[in-house]
This record gives C-alpha cells, sequence and structure tokens, in this order.
C-alpha cells in the first residue's frame, strides 16, 4: 500500500457499513477496510432494507452505499438517514458505475458530497474513507 | 367488312393479309406508329412501318395456326426517336383470311417501375438507416445500465488482483493457496461477464446483417446496366463493358442487391452528369473489370461535366448533392460507400474529369469469405471446423455455405486453385473439398500440390463420375480419402462432413 | 431527369396570368406556380412543351380541380399534345378552351412536315384549313376525325 496510515487508539476505531447488491464487491471492499487494522467493525449488506436494519441495530461511523441497489437508489437511505436524529453524524460514501445528469442532480440534492466511480483502486477507497472519517 | 368501327378504339390496331399487305388500319395505329396516311400510304406491308422480326414471325404463325395468340413483352425500336414496350396480340379472321393484330403499349409501366423500384431501395436504405441511428441512440440510453453492469465485475476483476498482488507480498503464500485459487476465479468469471455484456450488444447493434452469397461480379454488372436500361437509350448514353479478367466468372462473396445498387447509382450519377453538358460529343460510359492478385476493380469512367474541384470531397458525404429538390437525396454515394466499406472494399474518385471515373476495389472471394467466419465466430465453442471448398461453379458454393455454415463450423472458398493454395499454406483447415474438373488444374494435380503442403486431413472430390479403379488406387495412395458424386444436395453435404469430422477429432 | 417541367410567368396582369410551359409533363410535374395565381383567367402557352405521357395527363388533370374558379385557355398546343387530349377526356372543362395549336403540313416541295399554328376557330366541320406556304398547298399531315376531335369535346 502506498498510502501511510495513521495510528488510531482501539477505542476510536470507526465502524463502516458496506451496502451494494454486488455480494463480491462488498466482500473486496470489507477485506480492504480490515487489511488496514483502522476499523473496529466492517459489516454488509446485499440491500437497503438490510442496511436500514443494520443501522438500527448498531452503531456506524460511515456508510458505503452504491447508488443502484435492488429495492431502493441509494440515495434514498441517505435521505431517510438524515431525517433521524440517531443517524445525525453518519457519513456517506456514494459508490456508482454511472451517473448520468439527471442522476447526479438526486445524488446532490440528497446532500452526498463524496462519490467514488467504480472501479477504483484499493488506494482510492482507502484514501477516500480516511478524508471522509478525518483520519490521518 | 366495315372496319371503320376500330377507329373510335384506343388501341393501336392493324390488319394484313397473308402477303403481310396492309389492309386496313385504325387511327390510333397512325398515331402509335407515328405515321400519318401519307406515309402509310406509301408503304404496301407491314414490316415496312414496323421492321420487327417478332411481330412478323408471330403474323406467319397465325396464319399456320390459324388461331390468336399473344405475345410476351416486346421491344419495337424501329420507330423513329422511340423505344415503345408492347404486348400484341393477333387474331386470326377466318372469313376473309385476314389476321388482325392489336398493339397494348406498356412503355409507362416498365418505366415507372424501374423508377419506382430505385426509388424504394432508396428509401429502405434510408429506413435503415435511421433505424442504425435510433439504435445508437438506444444505446445511449441504455449506456447508464450497462455502464453500471460492467462497471461491477470490472471492480471485483481490479480489486481481486489488488489482493492477489498484496497475497504475493505475503510471507507465508502456501497458506493462502486456497485464497489465491478463488482470487484468481474471480477475476477470470469477472472478464467473462464483461465479455458476454459486450457481445450482447454488438449483436443488438448487427442484429440483421444481409444474406450475402457466391456471385459474379459480371452477372452485377450485367443486371445493373439492365436496369438503367432505359434511362441510358433515352438519354442516348452509350455504355460499354470491358473485361480484363481471365475467366468469365470473377465470384466474390456479398449481397448481389446491394451491389446491384451500387452500381446503379454510380451508372445515374454518370448519366446525370452528361446530360448537363448539353454536348453533341460523346456520350459514353465505360465499365472495366480488372483483377490483381488480392482484388478485382471495377473503374466506371464517363465523358460527363466532371467533378470540380471544390466539391471533390465532399460528394461522399450523406445528404451532398448537386442536383434539384426531389432529383436526388444526395445519398447515393453515402449508401455506395457504407456498402463497399461493409465488404471491406473501397470506393474513390480516381479522375474528377476527361473522363470522370470511381473505381470500386472489392477483395476476392476468399479473402472475404475468411474474414466474414472469422468474424462470426464463436470463440466459446470448443470445436472450430475450418472446411475448404475449391470449385469454380457458384451454385455450388453457395450450396456448401447453406447446408454447413454455422457457429462452430467455417467454410471458405476458393474458385481455383492459385487462391487455394495460397490459403492452404497457412495451415487451417480440417477439411478440403477439391472440384475434380477444374479448367485451370484437373483434381489429382491440385490434390498432390495439396498434398505437398503438408495438410494430412482428408481431401474430398467432387466429381461427376466415379471410375471404382482410380478411385481405390488414389485412396490407398493417399492422395484423395473420399469423394462426393455430383449432382449433391444438403444432406449429401452434412453427412460427408459428419463423417469425416470425427476423423478430425 | 433533364428535361423537367419548368413554368414561367410571361404576363402578369391584374385579372390575368400568362405563363410558359417548357420541358415534359409527366408523373414528377408539379403545377405550384399556376395554382397559386388565383387570377381570373389563366393563360397558358405550351410552346415549348416536349413530351407528355399518360401520367403527365393524370397530374395535369388533377391540378384543373384547383383552378375551377378561373378561366383557362390553352394555347400553342403541340402535336404530342393535341394527341393527348384526344385520348383522355378532362382535359377540357367548362372553364378551358383551346386557342390555338399546332397541326401538322406536309411540304412536298421541301419533302417535309412542317407544325403550322392554327386557331381553333379557323377549324370548321371538323376540316382541315387549306395552308399555302411559298406558292404551293401544303397537306394536312395527320387524320382529320382523329386530330380535330377535341373541339367537339365541351367538358
Amino acid at each position: 500500500m502506498s498510502i501511510t496510515l495513521p495510528k488510531i487508539k482501539d477505542s476510536e476505531k470507526p465502524a463502516v457499513l458496506i451496502i451494494d447488491d454486488e455480494v463480491k464487491i462488498c466482500l473486496l471492499i470489507k477485506t480492504f477496510l480490515e487489511q488496514t487494522k483502522l476499523f473496529r467493525n466492517v459489516v454488509v449488506a446485499e440491500n437497503a432494507s438490510i442496511g436500514m436494519l443494520k443501522l438500527r441495530n448498531d452503531e456506524f461511523d460511515l456508510v458505503i452505499v452504491d447508488f443502484q441497489l435492488p429495492d431502493k437508489e441509494g440515495t434514498y437511505l441517505v435521505e431517510m438517514a438524515k431525517k433521524s436524529l440517531k443517524f445525525r453524524k453518519l457519513k456517506f460514501l456514494l459508490i456508482s458505475g454511472y451517473l448520468d445528469n439527471r442522476s447526479m442532480i438526486n445524488v446532490i440534492n440528497s446532500g452526498i458530497k463524496h462519490v467514488l466511480v467504480k472501479p477504483f483502486s484499493r488506494d482510492d477507497l482507502i484514501s477516500k474513507v480516511l478524508q471522509i472519517l478525518k483520519l490521518g | 367488312m366495315n372496319f371503320e368501327i376500330l377507329d373510335s378504339l384506343f388501341e393501336p390496331i392493324v390488319i394484313v393479309n397473308k402477303d403481310n399487305e396492309i389492309v386496313y388500319y385504325n387511327h390510333m395505329f397512325s398515331t402509335f406508329t407515328k405515321s400519318s396516311p401519307r406515309i402509310i400510304k406509301n408503304k404496301k406491308y407491314l414490316r415496312e412501318i414496323i421492321a420487327t422480326s417478332f411481330l412478323s414471325d408471330m403474323v406467319e404463325l397465325i396464319f399456320k395456326t390459324e388461331s390468336a395468340t399473344i405475345s410476351k413483352e416486346e421491344l419495337i425500336d424501329s420507330l423513329p426517336d422511340q423505344e415503345i414496350h408492347v404486348i400484341i396480340k393477333g387474331a386470326f379472321l377466318s372469313e376473309q383470311s385476314l389476321v388482325m393484330i392489336s398493339f397494348n403499349d406498356i412503355t409507362i409501366e416498365k418505366n415507372l417501375y424501374q423508377k419506382y423500384r430505385y426509388q424504394i431501395d432508396e428509401l429502405k436504405e434510408i429506413h435503415h438507416q435511421i433505424v442504425q441511428a435510433d439504435k445508437l441512440s438506444t444505446i445511449g440510453e441504455i449506456t447508464a445500465s450497462i455502464s453500471h453492469e460492467i462497471s461491477n465485475p470490472l471492480t471485483i476483476a481490479s480489486g481481486t488482483l489488488e489482493l492477489i498482488k498484496a497475497l504475493f507480498e505475503s510471507d507465508d503464500l502456501n497458506s493462502q493457496k486456497e485464497l489465491l485459487d478463488s482470487c484468481l476465479n474471480d477475476v477470470i468469471e469477472s472478464f467473462m461477464r464483461i465479455n458476454n455484456i459486450i457481445k450482447g450488444m454488438k449483436k443488438f447493434l448487427h442484429g440483421n446483417e444481409d444474406k450475402k452469397e457466391y456471385v459474379a461480379i459480371e452477372e452485377i454488372i450485367e443486371n445493373s446496366t439492365r436496369l438503367v436500361n432505359s434511362q441510358l437509350k433515352k438519354s442516348q448514353v452509350n455504355l460499354s463493358v470491358k473485361n480484363n479478367t481471365e475467366s468469365n466468372e470473377s465470384i466474390i462473396y456479398v449481397n448481389s442487391l446491394k451491389m446491384e445498387q451500387l452500381f446503379i447509382n454510380l451508372i445515374k450519377n454518370s448519366i446525370d452528369s452528361i446530360n448537363s453538358t448539353n454536348g453533341e460529343s460523346d456520350k459514353s460510359i465505360q465499365i472495366t473489370l480488372n483483377e490483381t492478385a488480392m482484388c478485382y476493380e471495377i473503374l466506371i469512367s464517363d465523358t460527363g461535366a466532371g467533378i470540380p474541384k471544390e466539391i471533390q470531397d465532399k460528394i461522399f458525404e450523406s445528404f451532398f448533392t448537386t442536383k434539384e429538390v426531389g432529383e436526388g437525396t444526395g445519398l447515393g454515394l453515402a449508401i455506395a460507400t457504407k456498402i463497399i466499406e461493409s465488404y471491406q472494399g473501397t470506393l474513390e474518385l480516381l479522375s474528377p474529369i476527361a473522363p470522370t471515373t470511381f473505381k470500386i476495389t472489392i477483395p476476392k472471394m476468399s479473402t472475404l469469405s475468411i474474414a466474414s467466419s472469422t468474424l462470426n465466430r464463436d470463440n466459446d465453442q470448443e470445436m472450430n471446423l475450418n472446411i475448404l471448398v475449391i470449385d469454380d461453379e457458384v451454385k455450388i458454393l453457395n450450396l456448401f455455405n447453406e447446408s454447413i455454415s454455422s457457429n462452430n463450423i467455417n467454410v471458405i472458398c476458393a474458385s481455383n486453385p492459385t487462391e487455394a493454395l495460397n490459403l492452404i499454406d497457412d495451415g487451417r483447415f480440417n477439411i478440403i473439398f477439391i472440384d475434380y474438373s477444374m479448367p485451370e488444374m484437373n483434381g489429382d494435380e491440385l490434390a498432390k500440390k495439396v498434398r505437398k503442403l503438408n495438410y494430412k486431413g482428408p481431401i474430398i472430390y467432387l466429381t461427376g463420375k466415379a471410375t471404382d479403379s482410380k478411385i481405390k488406387n488414389d485412396i490407398s495412395s493417399g492422395l484423395f480419402n473420399d469423394h462426393l458424386l455430383k449432382p449433391f444436395n444438403k444432406e449429401d453435404i452434412t453427412s460427408i462432413v459428419k463423417k469425416w469430422e470425427l476423423g478430425v477429432k | 431527369m433533364s428535361d423537367k417541367l419548368v413554368i414561367n410567368i410571361t404576363k402578369n396582369e391584374s385579372e390575368l396570368t400568362e405563363f410558359l410551359l417548357q420541358g415534359q409533363i409527366d408523373e414528377d410535374s408539379t403545377f405550384e406556380e399556376i395554382t397559386s395565381s388565383l387570377k381570373k383567367k389563366i393563360i397558358i402557352d405550351f410552346n415549348e412543351v416536349t413530351l407528355i405521357n399518360s401520367c403527365g395527363v393524370r397530374e395535369w388533370i388533377n391540378f384543373l380541380e384547383n383552378v375551377k374558379d378561373s378561366t383557362i385557355i390553352y394555347k400553342n398546343c403541340p402535336q404530342v399534345v393535341i394527341e393527348q387530349i384526344n385520348m383522355v377526356h378532362g382535359f377540357i372543362l367548362p372553364n378551358t378552351s383551346i386557342e390555338s395549336f399546332y397541326a401538322p403540313y406536309y411540304s412536298e416541295k421541301s419533302d417535309d412536315v412542317i407544325k403550322v399554328l392554327l386557331l381553333s376557330d379557323q377549324i370548321i366541320d371538323g376540316k382541315a384549313p387549306r395552308i399555302e406556304q411559298d406558292d404551293e398547298e401544303l397537306e394536312f399531315d395527320a387524320i382529320e376525325a382523329q386530330y380535330f376531335q377535341f373541339l367537339k369535346q365541351k367538358g
């Protein structure tokens, strides 16, 4: 890895939820994140409903969500979370294969500030995540 | 008998006796033949007015058989300034021993047919182009979901490769063997997914590939010139064809209707160019057929007005035209270029004036059929059978192509031995069929040459007769392995291929 | 293709427009220039019409539908046009008339057929008028009963 990883105390390590309908992508991202040893918990979900369930059952600092999910668009999750006090501090990273003009507008309107376009490299992913969580 | 009643008919009618003398003619006949009573008065015989032989033959026949008859479509070009297409009906008047002939002028129908057939073909082409354009915009619309589809397997593949790289950097590689294995499978599977997505797109875009067949250029030229014949006559343009190739059958693998359209477009342009000169001098179009080692070349020259420098680059563009509205869509050369390029050929302006010459090149049949089968090959199929057919008869080549061409069987054809030997040289064939009686070389000679090139697979003769003893000898000597008796049909071909296909496996 | 019909205005007055037709009248011919004129009296000069076929006649008859309210006068009709008019009904209507036309006359002296311009009024009882040229009486070179048929049509 060409990125310098910061040192984080165990108690401060963040938790990440990954939602993508492509299981292999979820596992890939999970493996990359776990290899850095910077996260206390990395959980995967294959659609928006399961993602919402997991969000309610546990504490997360970051949600990495695919734009095109089988049941809902990724932005829906973001909008739902914004309405709830519990998820006030939750950060989102949208990953997507293709965004045309119309969907870009939806993304902007939902308040998502961070987008990663597929395919991305491991380094791209890690540095983006670190940037969003303001680590290192 | 009072024939005056015939004057009230709109059909030209003339009545002759056994000696071909005109006994009576109606008013319409005078108009039809553009001969006033003064002129007809001076002539005794019908053949002096209408000089065509089929007419006198028909009259003779009616007198002989004493029964009515109707001709097929015939051409009368002996009348001043006109070329008329007619159907003639003759009736026998038994009482007076006379024959009554009436003419049905179908010239206009025929001209209209040719005219509208061309326009409809052009419309079809435009429609096809619009459908294509529409397809392309649809592609644009589904790009979103396709991009998503491809991006996932691409992400998996690239991400997994990074994992693999990391694994290699770890100390204990052996314990990771299983993981490595599954990673590699993931990568391979991802790329196959991407491949399938792209294949699907390609199929959609190129949905209706036109049916191609083996056909001789000479036949295409003949058909095309026949279709524009009335326009040539009308503009008094002389068209000549010069064939500089060795044989009379220069075979190519194309869709013949599209090629005819190509030639018609070019010839019509030439006619228009000549008409615009208003000159008295030489009005002619010359079509020349040449051949090189790899291609056929067709030159179309005319003595027309030429193409000015300013527009020489533009003439091949879609919708560029110098003609009036309604006289041409401007798609002629653009369409022609598309057609020829789809056969890996070229169309260029060789000389802009005196004479204006366009040059068409088209690869010889063998080259084209290899290219075509390469593009259509399904790489997923385990077994790709390559079959070479060497025969100079267009019918047989098409028969082979239609009976066994499929996703995993490629039929390559050659119409002469030299071409064939060039193809065999790069060693790709599983079965070779040889026509025993070709003009340049007989089957045995060719088979010997083929064996010399180290081809060890089965050689099958296509022959009209089978001499048992000769066959036994040749088979045992290994020169050839089997034979197919002419005439043969599709079933014969499929079963003999099946028989030898197992041997190849 | 090269002999396409061309229509030009040769006279334009308040109540009348005269058109000159050049070229051939066939399936491709259109007559917008005439239909858009909307004058009470329309004169059509056929002097330079080279050919008219049955498709052209059809187009012409359709065109006449659009000028029903005007008076149409045909002048200088060539032989080919007269021959068509004689064969097809619909050319002559209540609002149309033929003022002048060409008829073929033969000159024995020059052994040639001359197209002589005649006025419809000159034809009496369907007989070709006597024409003299260079002290020679020319011979009418068509069939009278057939050629002057159109004069019998009243539309």
